[in-house]
């Protein structure tokens, strides 16, 4: 923890040994006093102890006796009747507290952080893709299949209900539904609208205050829609459903729009500017990890990145 | 930014030498093959071929890329159904369950890529199995400043790791 590292580095560094202590020890009042006041020191300790969080996160997703093994810890002897009871994460308030791991709920309420993707199979064998920044609950009962997706954005694959006769399948969203036609389509959720992307078969939408108009959108189109009204259908952008393979596909899209499609996928501050805002950038970016993108693009385009931390990237144009 | 050779013009030009590379990488012809599609499969979603000015480098970047994360898998598929396989049948998660999990691993693995396996060891018993610093000091045979000492460097790895 020297001076070489940045104030962010060196936060995490100071986070995760708060995280050993607190781990490894029975927690004392003046121990928490001491791990709050370092806590309460800075952003950027605030924001260390936010991954930490973060990665706790993540591990309470798998049951310890099949993440241990199969991470690589072989060897450990594991009691299979112990309960999950997992390490949780540590609130602002700074409360230490051990929780059950919810992990059999997770089929209803699911949701990623930032930079995250998850696939996983519903109960009717239907496949749910979720990206980055996404909150959405599986609602399936006796007479409707229901996602609400509350933010962000999926990719859904249906199957045939396998209950007969079928329930509907349907996708709701703060501006309207849209009733799957045995097919695969992308739902992207934005502050003003949605958008629908068709890649097999149809769906039909429909606003949410407006439920009497219906529009079916074939594949190969998308469809923007509000709460009152559905906009032109418009033929998919390429590679519109990519982010499943951890790609960004961008063909003659302005720099700034292609940043702020990046920026999904990242913490962080990220922009670009004003005089490059236009330029048109086409490619291939990997989301998996951003920084690789951003080098991506400075070494086929005539701009360079400014790095002031991690967290705080600005494209310019390169100096010749 | 000169002018473009088209993706069957990078194919005809590349795709000998493509294969051969991947073969080298992967042992076996038909997954190299398979391989191969996939890449030209990205480079045409991409249409960047425009940017392209050293085309095997390209090739080989996104090659590369769907080499790694196939061995992945393949490793996290066959550690995850032996871990499986250990557990008394009614404690297997459901096939829903299971796809989640194989999910969440590979995110796992990403982060915890390039730790010792020892600090990983120590770090995952206290982490996943919520065990005490003395019972991992006595599973490893190492000091409880060490298992304090690990766990705090794989999570600062972790931490660091995120995407």
């Amino acid at each position: 923890m020297n001076s070489p590292l940045d104030p962010q580095t060196r936060s995490i560094h100071e986070a995760a040994d708060w995280y050993a202590r607190l781990r490894g020890a029975t927690v004392t009042p003046s121990l928490e006093h001491e791990w709050q006041t370092w806590l309460q020191a800075s952003d950027a300790n605030r924001q260390a102890w936010h991954k930490v969080e973060t990665v706790c996160g993540r591990f309470d997703r798998v049951p310890g006796r099949l993440s241990v093994p199969t991470l690589g810890a072989s060897g450990a002897r594991r009691n299979a009747l112990r309960k999950l009871a997992l390490f949780a994460v540590l609130g602002a308030g700074g409360m230490l507290a051990y929780r059950q791991s919810p992990w059999r709920e997770w089929s209803s309420d699911l949701r990623t952080a930032t930079g995250e993707r998850r696939d996983l199979q519903l109960a009717d064998g239907s496949l749910l893709q979720l990206n980055t920044r996404t909150a959405v609950d599986v609602r399936f009962d006796a007479d409707q299949r229901l996602l609400r997706l509350h933010a962000g954005e999926i990719l859904v694959t249906t199957h045939p209900d396998p209950i007969s006769p079928p329930r509907p399948f349907r996708v709701d969203t703060a501006h309207g539904r849209i009733l799957a036609l045995g097919t695969r389509f992308n739902v992207r959720v934005e502050r003003d609208q949605t958008t629908v992307s068709v890649l097999e078969k149809a769906v039909e939408v429909s606003p949410a205050t407006q439920s009497e108009i219906r529009q079916r959108i074939e594949a190969g189109q998308s469809l923007a829609f509000q709460n009152d009204r559905l906009a032109r259908p418009f033929v998919n952008a390429p590679g519109s459903a990519d982010w499943t393979n951890g790609s960004l596909i961008v063909v003659d899209r302005p720099l700034d729009e292609v940043l702020a499609e990046l920026s999904r996928y990242r913490s962080g501050h990220l922009a670009c500017a004003g005089e490059i805002a236009d330029l048109r950038i086409s490619g291939a970016f990997p989301l998996d990890n951003t920084d690789e993108a951003l080098t991506a693009l400075a070494e086929n385009f005539p701009v360079q990145i400014e790095y002031r931390t991690r967290y705080w990237a600005r494209v310019v144009p390169r100096l010749s | 930014m000169s002018a473009a050779p088209p993706v069957a013009e990078l194919y005809a030009d590349h795709h000998a030498w493509l294969k051969s590379w991947l073969r080298r990488k992967v042992g076996c012809p038909e997954q190299a093959a398979d391989l191969m599609q996939d890449t030209f499969i990205k480079v045409m979603l991409g249409r960047a071929e425009a940017q392209i000015r050293e085309p095997r480098a390209y090739l080989a970047t996104i090659a590369n890329r769907l080499t790694v994360d196939f061995f992945r898998r393949q490793q996290l598929e066959r550690s995850y159904l032996e871990a499986l396989a250990a557990l008394p049948e009614n404690e297997w998660p459901s096939a829903e369950e299971s796809a989640l999990f194989k999910a969440a691993l590979l995110e796992l693995d990403r982060l915890l890529d390039g730790l010792g396996p020892k600090v990983k060891q120590a770090f995952l018993l206290a982490q996943c199995d919520n065990l005490g610093y003395a019972e991992i000091a006595a599973r490893l045979n190492i000091s409880l400043r060490s298992v304090n000492n690990h766990v705090a460097r794989a999570m600062a790895h972790c931490c660091l790791a995120l995407p």
